[in-house]
Order: structure tokens, then sequence, then C-alpha cells
């Protein structure tokens, strides 16, 4: 029943170790605050390359992420974890750019070579998993991003509306033409 | 419901936010329609998948250096008091009531091994279909009576029920003791219901009819449990 | 000088007035602050009585009295959202009774312990939460949600939506709602007696009365019985023990489901249905003719046929009569 309930953004850490580490970087600490890198930088690339469906547009917003993260370090207050602090503007991040960009040219991430993409080894079946990556990857934006908000982070229809300034109807929209394109292009 | 309300619907009952009589009608929906459940499967298997994603991606290559290269040196821009924890234990999601009663509920479609169907124009005839896990659907016209076939339907519904019911066990002492009153009473009404229904399938086991009202009374019982967990 | 300054003076006067009186155990209030037309108007009222009125002026006024000497009532926000709360100086505030004047196109949002909650001539969304006393919301809201958990929920509206949630007491609806009137609750009486475009009932054991449904109605409940009285009725009306009644013209398919209590539907001459009336071992009566018997399942056309008429019992009669 559980595995139901999509986690929110589940903390990476919850130490006081990484207490620490984020107090150290607030006071100006740039090795801490590469720690910090260190500890997110997979769950803040993951999430830029499944909203961006472009690895190469990945790194640039995962560097973006960061960069921002450490302008606005001061303004967290540890309400919550900092994991899901930065998840959060990671979003914010990926979904301004796409605003500024307009429409963007589509490029599909998965070039001819998979493994450069690194991807850590996986219990389940790698062959349906890049599957689906793929698919997620070929969506249009829009669509993209709430799926990989909803379905893949766990945020709710609500959350997203906000943070995408639309209307949670659009949302669940969107959301649908998503999941139906997924499973079209999954043969399903 | 009809066929084409249940889809739309889908999207919202695999999330269990639907209203609790559309929630009712899609599940109806779903027992007697092959097509809208294997579109319901189908739903859920991509949902499985896409939650299972892993939950990061090593960037192919370094970035920091060119992150390092973009910060601005600061010194402290806010001064936290000490005793402000920064970070704070990891919350725990807390599963609302009326999800876990929901996912509950889910069981006694999504996991069901044999499902009943019925054939509505045909005459009065019950065939069972064994589901496969990976979802091999051989249909078997089966001479199966009505009562068998609906047999593991009936411990699809006694297990989300079980489950229900252990929720409102550990939170009915939150509830008035008029509340539990009514509940109780209530689901004496649907239990004396269930026994009726069930002795009369029993005695008349060919009858779809007892099988669609025996699965009514079930779906009632789902429904004040439902309500009353989410109290 | 502005009336808005005019206003902030008088709002401090009240106030210079307030603490200048010697601690007695009832305390008065007369608060205002100016405000903007719309928005929304938070009342917190840990205890006791709120009476929310409507008017035309772009100000929010708080009249009454506090149980406590100690206790005071905050205003604050300004044009859009606006806050009125009953804090305590020391520990748990106690009993206020208050009137509060809002500008009447604002949204409302009460909330109280106990004691009564009464809201009328306003043209905002009304929400309400109350843990116990009666609430009643009159005049011509937009959207309203009440939640109670005891004593009587009426609603004597024009309104756009009305929803109930209630774990005890009667629910009443009266007037017209336009859209969705949508009850849920487990002991008390429902009934709607409002033009109700669509209708949705969940109850266990109060019985469930509609008397003017314009539309779909979805009613579900355990052992109490169901009224429903209309015109253009669809949807599904189900319970267990209680027994049901429809009656009026038929606007689209409706299903009636009952365990051991008695259907009956009483519809008009010219109706045009096609029914299938399924019983185990309850009995059947029919001023349309008894129709066509097919094991404990019947078909019968009304008229030309056409509209989807379904009746399910277990063990109670079914009954269809010709008004």
């Amino acid at each position: 029943m559980a595995t139901m309930l999509a986690e929110n953004p589940p903390a990476v850490q919850g130490t006081a170790v990484a207490d620490l580490t984020v107090r150290r970087a607030q006071e100006g600490d740039a090795t801490a605050f590469e720690q910090l890198y260190r500890d997110n930088a997979g769950r803040i690339y993951a999430l830029c390359l499944r909203m961006s469906g472009d690895s190469i547009k990945a790194q640039e917003l995962t560097q973006d992420v960061f960069v921002r993260a450490w302008e606005k370090l001061g303004t967290f207050q540890g309400g919550s974890a900092f994991s899901t602090w930065l998840h959060r503007l990671a979003v914010n991040v990926v979904l301004g750019d796409r605003r500024s960009e307009g429409v963007r040219v589509h490029r599909i991430y998965c070039t001819d070579e998979p493994e450069k993409f690194d991807r850590p080894a996986r219990e389940s079946d790698p062959g349906t998993v890049m599957d689906l990556e793929r698919a997620i990857g070929q969506l249009p934006p829009g669509a993209r991003a709430v799926f990989v908000l909803h379905d893949v982070e766990g945020y709710r229809h609500e959350e997203i509306a906000t943070m995408q300034g639309t209307a949670v109807g659009t949302c669940k929209a969107q959301l649908h033409r998503a999941r139906r394109l997924l499973r079209e292009a999954l043969g399903r | 419901m009809t066929h084409e309300r249940t889809l739309e619907l889908l999207d919202d009952y695999v999330e269990g936010t639907l209203p609790p009589h559309d929630e009712r009608g899609v599940r109806r929906h779903l027992m007697q329609c092959d097509d809208c459940r294997a579109e319901e499967r189908e739903l859920r298997t991509l949902l499985d998948e896409a939650a299972a994603l892993p939950p990061g991606i090593q960037p192919p290559v370094e970035l920091w250096e060119g992150i390092a290269a973009r910060l601005e040196p600061r010194s402290a821009t806010v001064a936290l008091a000490p005793e402000i924890p920064v970070i704070g234990p990891r919350p725990v999601r807390r599963i609302p009531w009326w999800m876990q009663a929901a996912a509950a509920i889910a069981l006694v479609v999504t996991t069901s091994v044999v499902t009943l169907q019925i054939d509505r124009a045909g005459p009065a005839q019950v065939a069972a279909v064994q589901q496969q896990p990976a979802a091999q659907q051989a249909a078997a016209p089966a001479a199966r009576t009505a009562l068998a076939a609906f047999h593991p339907a009936e411990q699809e519904y006694q297990r989300a029920i079980g489950d229900l019911e252990q929720m409102l066990g550990q939170h009915r002492d939150k509830l008035a003791p008029q509340t539990v009153a009514t509940l109780e009473a209530n689901l004496k009404v649907i239990d004396k219901a269930i026994q009726e229904s069930r002795a009369a399938l029993a005695a008349d086991p060919n009858s779809r009819e007892l099988a669609t009202m025996l699965s009514q009374s079930y779906d009632a019982k789902l429904d004040v449990l439902q309500r009353a967990v989410s109290l | 000088m502005t009336t808005g300054m005019r206003m902030m003076m008088g709002a401090a006067a009240a106030a210079a007035l307030a603490v200048a009186q010697p601690a007695v155990a009832q305390r008065q209030v007369n608060e205002r602050q100016a405000t903007g037309a719309t928005g929304t108007v938070e009342i917190t009222v840990p205890a006791g009585a709120v009476r929310v009125t409507g008017w035309s002026r772009n100000e929010v006024q708080v009249t009454g009295h506090l149980s406590r000497s100690t206790d005071r009532v905050q205003i604050s926000g300004g044009r859009g959202s606006m806050e009125v709360e009953v804090v305590s100086g020391s520990g748990r505030p106690g009993n206020a009774t208050l009137t509060v004047h809002v500008p009447a196109g604002k949204s409302v949002e009460v909330q109280t312990s106990a004691g009564p909650v009464h809201v009328s001539g306003v043209t905002g969304d009304v929400e309400a939460v109350n843990r116990g006393g009666p609430m009643t919301v009159e005049g011509s809201p937009r959207d309203v949600e009440l939640t109670s958990t005891g004593g009587p929920v009426t609603v004597n509206a024009s309104a756009r939506s009305v929803s109930v949630n209630s774990t005890g007491g009667p629910v009443t609806i009266g007037g017209t709602v336009r859209g969705l009137a949508e009850v849920n609750a487990m002991s008390g009486p429902v009934t709607v007696t409002a033009a109700a475009e669509r209708v949705e009932i969940n109850a266990l054991s109060g019985p469930v009365r509609i008397t003017n449904a314009g539309g779909p109605v979805e009613v579900a409940s355990v052992s109490g019985p169901v009224y429903v009285a209309g015109r253009r009725l669809s949807g599904s009306i189900e319970n267990v023990s209680g027994g049901v009644v429809v009656e009026g013209t038929l606007g689209g398919g409706l299903s009636v489901e009952s365990h051991s209590g008695d259907v009956e539907l009483r519809l008009p001459a010219g109706t045009a249905a096609d029914v299938d009336v399924t019983t185990y071992s309850g009995g059947f009566r029919s001023d349309f003719g008894a129709g066509r018997r097919d094991g404990n399942e019947r078909h019968l056309r009304l008229g030309r046929g056409g509209m989807e008429l379904s009746i399910t019992t277990f063990s109670g009669n079914v009954k269809l009569t010709r008004r």
C-alpha cells in the first residue's frame, strides 16, 4: 500500500552533520557548500534532466540551481530539510528557464551513446527504465514538466499549479495527456 | 457509470481523490468492464514505474568547477541564532486516513487475481476470468457458478474491509461515542444485508443478480468504513 | 480629513476607551477598520456566538462583548484579507458574543468551537467550521461550505453551491442552489427543499428528504428512508434498509437500489422509459402493467421507452405508481 504513495522529495540527509554543513555554507564557507553540492547533485541533475529532456541543458540548469542556492542560502530557515528546500528551488529555476525561453527547440537528450549518461545501476530491468526515461524526454515540455513533478517527484497538483502559475485543471489535463502519450510511446 | 465517464475519472480514481459516489461508480464499472480494467492496470503500471525511477542521476561531467567559478564570495548574510535548528528531523509524510482508505479499496480491483465478469446481455451465466499479474487474459467461459466466481472477489472485499477496520480501530477513540454508536448500528444493518445476500446466493449459486447484490452490500460497507476512517 | 483617516482615529479612540475601562467581568467591544469591498474576512472566535452581517460600507465593524476582561478583539489586515480574532492576554480566551459587519462583497471564513454562528447578507463565499452549536446562513452567498460536529445546520439562501459536512444534528437546505447542493451527514436528518440543479447526499441513518431537485441526484444512505421529488430526475439512489420513494419526472437514467427497504416510484402518466426491476424476494406492484418476466428480472416499457430506469432490491417490495 505504501508503494502507491509517492514520497514527497525525500531528504537525502537529515543528520546533525548536514545541519552543521548548511550553517557553515550560510556563513560563506565554499568548501561546505561543495559538500552540499556533492550530496545533492544527483537528485538535482535527475530533476533537471527529466524536466528539460536534454543532457546539456540539464548540466547548465544544475549549475544555475546551485549558484542560485548559494545566493539564496541566507533565506533558508531550516523549516524544512535542506534537500527539500533545494529541490523546490530547482523546480522554480527550471520552470523559470522554460518560461524565459518560450518555446524552445526540443533536443532529445538520448543520443546514440546512452552509456554516456552514467546512470547508477538499478535492480529492476534497465531496459524498461531506459524506455520510460527516453519516453519522458520526448514528451512536449508542458506535459513533461507536470508528469515529472507529479508522478516522479510526488508533488501535488495544487503545488504544481502554484509553482507554474496555472490552474489546477490545466495541470490535470497536462498530466492526463502526458500519461497517454507515454503509454503510446511505450507501446501499451 | 458509463465507459467514457470512467475513463475521464480514472486519473483521479487511482489517486484516490474522487468524491465517494464517483469513486463507487468507477469501482463498479471496473468490476464489470475488461477494457477499463486493463486501462486502469496499465495506468497503475506506468505510475509504479515512474515512482520507481532512480531519484538521483550523477551528472555525466564534473559541474562543480563551473559552479565554484560563479560563486560570489560573501560572509554570512544571516546570523542564525544557534538554537534554531537548521535542519530538523526529516519530516515523516503523514498519510491521511482517506488516502489509506482509498488505497485499501483500490486493492479490491487492482490486485484482483480473479474478477467477476457478468455478461449483462446474455443469459444468467457467469464466467470467471483468471488474470495472471502480467495481464494475460485467458477468458475461460467455464461453467462455474456465480458463487464460485464471486469467491475471489469476496476475499478481496474482505481484505479491504479488514484493512479499513484496523485503521478504524486505531482511530476510534478519537470519535464521539454517539458517532461510534451510529457507525456500529449501520454497519450491523449492512452486515445483515451481506449475510442475507450471501445465504441466498449459496442457495441459488447460479444467480448473477444475487452476486451483484452481494457485491453492492460489500460496496456499502466499504463506503461506510471509508467515511468512518476519514472522520 | 479622509474617511479612512477618520475611521482609523475612530478605531484608535475605541481602543483607548476599551483600555481605559476598569476591569469588569464583561468587556464591551466596539471596533472598526476600513477595508476593500472584496477579499476575505477570517473570523476566529475560540468560543461563543458570532453573527456576521454584510453591509454596504467598506469597513469591518465588530461589536458585542467578551466574558473576560483580559480578552480583546484583534483586527488585522488591509484592503483584501482581514482577520478578526479574539485573543487573550493570558491563557485561552473566554466566551465572546460578537456581531461582525463586513462589506457585503467579502468572503467570510468563521471558526468557532462552540456557540451559534449566523451569517447573512454576504455575497462572497461563506465558509464556517463549528464544533458545536447551530449554524445558519441566509442571503445570496456564492459558495457555501459548512462543517459541523454537532448542532443543526440551516442554509436558507440563493447560493451558487452549498456543501455541508455534519457528524450530528439535522441539516436543512432551502432557497435556491444554482449548482451543487452536497451534504455528508452521519446521523441527523437531511432535508433539501431548495430548488437545486444537482444534489448529492451521503448519509447513514438520518432520513433524507429532497423535495425540489431539478436534475441529477446522487443519494447513498444506509438505514434512513429516502424521499426524492423533483423534475428531470436522474442519477442514483441507494440505501440498505430504509426504503426509497421517488416522485416526479425523469430527465435521464436513474437507478434505485435498496436491500430490504421498499422502493416506490411515483411517475406521471406520460413517462417514457425502459424499466428493469430486479428483486430476489420482494413483491412487485405496478400501475403500468406487469411487463415481461425473466427469472428475478422484469422488463417494462413505459410509453415509447427511452430513459433507463433500474430498480433493484433483495427483499424490499417494488411499486410503480401512476400519479
